[in-house]
């Protein structure tokens, strides 16, 4: 009698802490959709920021979230897949292999703060890139490499040892069994965690507030391939980021409607990180389904 | 599951071409074009609208403007990390800095407002009850004749150039109390927090002060924060507002400067609740 009094209360509290996390949840993004989905419209995405009248938009800082995330992401997928890959097929199990998870760990733990003023000292004045979305994205790719790392070595890990052996017995070399059996069967697990990571780092601020810095030059997207010093794509250019704009236009902004601003900005930003969370889910299935052939 | 695979890493490595061809094209800082101006919050207002109508008559130039207080402002000058720092106060009169190799040009003059939450209950208070409420003597406002509520603090960083300016002549030299007092980054969240806290006091530049009476102004000495007032120096707590450059302005950095003195920025100095330097009938 005792026992299934106990089982009863024990899954009830299980209950109870899962429904207190949804909670938690629904009331905390509940409420900044709430505040922010009325000032949502295509206006707000597409034009600027105004100076001190109301109506501005979040247009360019928007533009630079985005191509902010795709730059550090180029940099970040190849040395965090290659990492990956020598963590689970070279490294010998020993006292280096563990000093080098050591540090990869340490890494992942730094305060983002911290890692942004390294940027700062680095990045913007020592090399003299100044404020830019170079030193921005490198940042970022300090912040995030230890956990793609850590993605691409379970996804690798999670390949069957019987493929691993058959490519082998076939007559492959160790390259080319990774290169051909191995990664193709762990893009599944790579990509969605390569997106999962894409959406952590969109919303990352304290890490871009002094190296890609607090403005954002006026954009013109007409001349978005040209050669030229004011492309909306040259990595050298101060960049503004929606998080970033976020947290000025709370401290320093003078538009009358700044609160109404900042609450749509940050409804923005959630719907966009739960579009990149759903988004991912998506492909995976896509890609399983293709991969396997079932429904 | 090849040819798929084989897609991805194509495409991947076609875009990793195109961006390092863009890259390598945009390459090389160019600075003849490019303005960094950083430092005081009082100051910002008028450095970005100046900015703004800068690039609108120059297109190809690019002026950014930062916050960050005067302090941080002249550090990153003298570094060299931005060709402007903004700064309320002179630089010689920054603790412990070296202010040989800086270029003042005064743009224009900032008025610093005292302001309280709503319900304080008073409009006016004097040189003394200032001093006393900062340095922590009063610290309820129905002792100099308000409402009963406790009286809040909001400072700024010791870095701030408005609280340099405060406390030199307003306190008349005293210090704020230390530890007792909200301290606020900048002067818009100064007059947010002002505005939701009760009890709150604090001071900010003119230029913040919205005139929809959603925060409250207090009168010094019965003399109201107003240009008048501060042109013929009745009211005391003003400061330059200087622009410091590393060596003399060159290139754009002079332009900008040169832009921001000139009459077609000064009907927005007097907009934006500045005092042009010309109107002072007063100098320090």
């Amino acid at each position: 009698m005792n026992a299934k009094i106990y089982d009863k209360i024990a899954t009830s509290i299980f209950y109870l802490i899962a429904s207190l996390i949804m909670l938690l949840l629904f009331l905390i993004v509940g409420y900044i959709l709430y505040k922010g989905i009325g000032v949502l419209n295509l206006k707000f995405i597409t034009t600027p920021p105004k100076f001190m009248e109301p109506g501005g938009g979040v247009a360019p800082q928007l533009f630079n979230s985005f191509y902010l995330l795709v730059l550090s992401m180029l940099i970040t997928i190849p040395l965090g897949v290659g990492a990956g890959i020598y963590m689970a097929e070279y490294a010998r199990p020993g006292r280096i292999t563990d000093f080098i998870r050591l540090c990869i760990e340490t890494l992942s733990s730094l305060p983002s703060i911290v890692v942004g003023l390294f940027g700062f000292l680095v990045f913007v004045n020592s090399l003299h890139w100044g404020f830019s979305l170079l030193s921005g994205a490198l940042a970022i790719t300090v912040l995030n490499l230890p956990a793609m790392t850590r993605i691409s070595e379970d996804a690798i890990k999670s390949v069957p040892e019987s493929l691993k052996e058959a490519s082998l017995a076939l007559g492959a070399t160790k390259w080319e069994t990774i290169y051909k059996v191995i990664l193709p069967s762990a893009m599944l697990q790579l990509i969605t965690g390569t997106i999962l990571t894409a959406g952590r780092v969109f919303g990352e601020a304290a890490a871009l507030l002094y190296t890609s810095g607090m403005t954002t030059p006026d954009l013109k997207f007409n001349r978005l391939f040209s050669f030229s010093k004011v492309s909306p794509l040259n990595p050298l250019r101060p960049a503004e980021t929606l998080s970033v704009f976020i947290w000025k236009i709370n401290s320093e902004s003078l538009v009358p409607d700044a609160r109404q601003v900042a609450d749509g900005a940050s409804a923005l930003l959630i719907i966009i990180v739960f579009l990149f969370n759903i988004i991912s889910r998506y492909i995976g299935k896509m890609i399983y389904r293709k991969h396997t052939g079932s429904k | 599951m090849f040819k798929s695979h084989k897609n991805i890493v194509n495409i991947f490595i076609h875009i990793l071409i195109l961006f390092i061809i863009l890259f390598a094209t945009s390459c090389g800082r160019s600075d003849d074009n490019a303005l960094m101006i950083m430092g005081s919050t009082a100051l910002q207002p008028l450095a970005e609208k100046a900015a703004a109508m800068f690039m609108t008559d120059f297109p190809e130039s690019n002026i950014q403007v930062q916050g960050g207080g005067s302090g941080n402002g002249l550090t990153a000058v003298r570094a060299k990390n931005a060709q402007i720092g903004n700064s309320d106060i002179f630089a010689e009169d920054k603790n412990g800095f070296d202010s040989s190799d800086l270029i003042d040009h005064k743009v224009a003059v900032v008025g610093f407002a005292v302001i309280a939450n709503q319900g304080v209950g008073i409009d006016n208070v004097s040189s003394k009850q200032l001093t006393d409420l900062f340095t922590g003597k009063i610290t309820n406002w129905k002792e100099i004749g308000g409402n009963n509520v406790p009286v809040v603090i909001v400072s700024r960083p010791a870095s701030s150039g408005t609280r340099l300016t405060f406390e030199k002549y307003a306190l008349n030299g005293a210090t704020e109390i230390a530890g007792k007092a909200l301290t606020q980054d900048s002067s818009g969240t100064v007059v947010k927090t002002v505005m939701d806290t009760e009890g709150a006091v604090s001071y900010v530049g003119l230029t913040y002060v919205k005139g929809d009476g959603s925060l409250k102004v207090l009168k010094v000495d019965g003399v109201e924060p107003s240009p008048e007032n501060i042109a013929s120096g009745k009211y005391q707590i003003w400061a330059y507002e200087h622009m410091y450059t590393n060596g003399y302005a060159k290139g754009i950095t002079k332009e900008y400067i040169d832009y921001i003195m000139s009459d077609k920025v000064k009907p927005y100095i007097e907009k934006l609740d500045y005092i042009p330097i010309s109107d002072m009938k007063v100098e320090r």
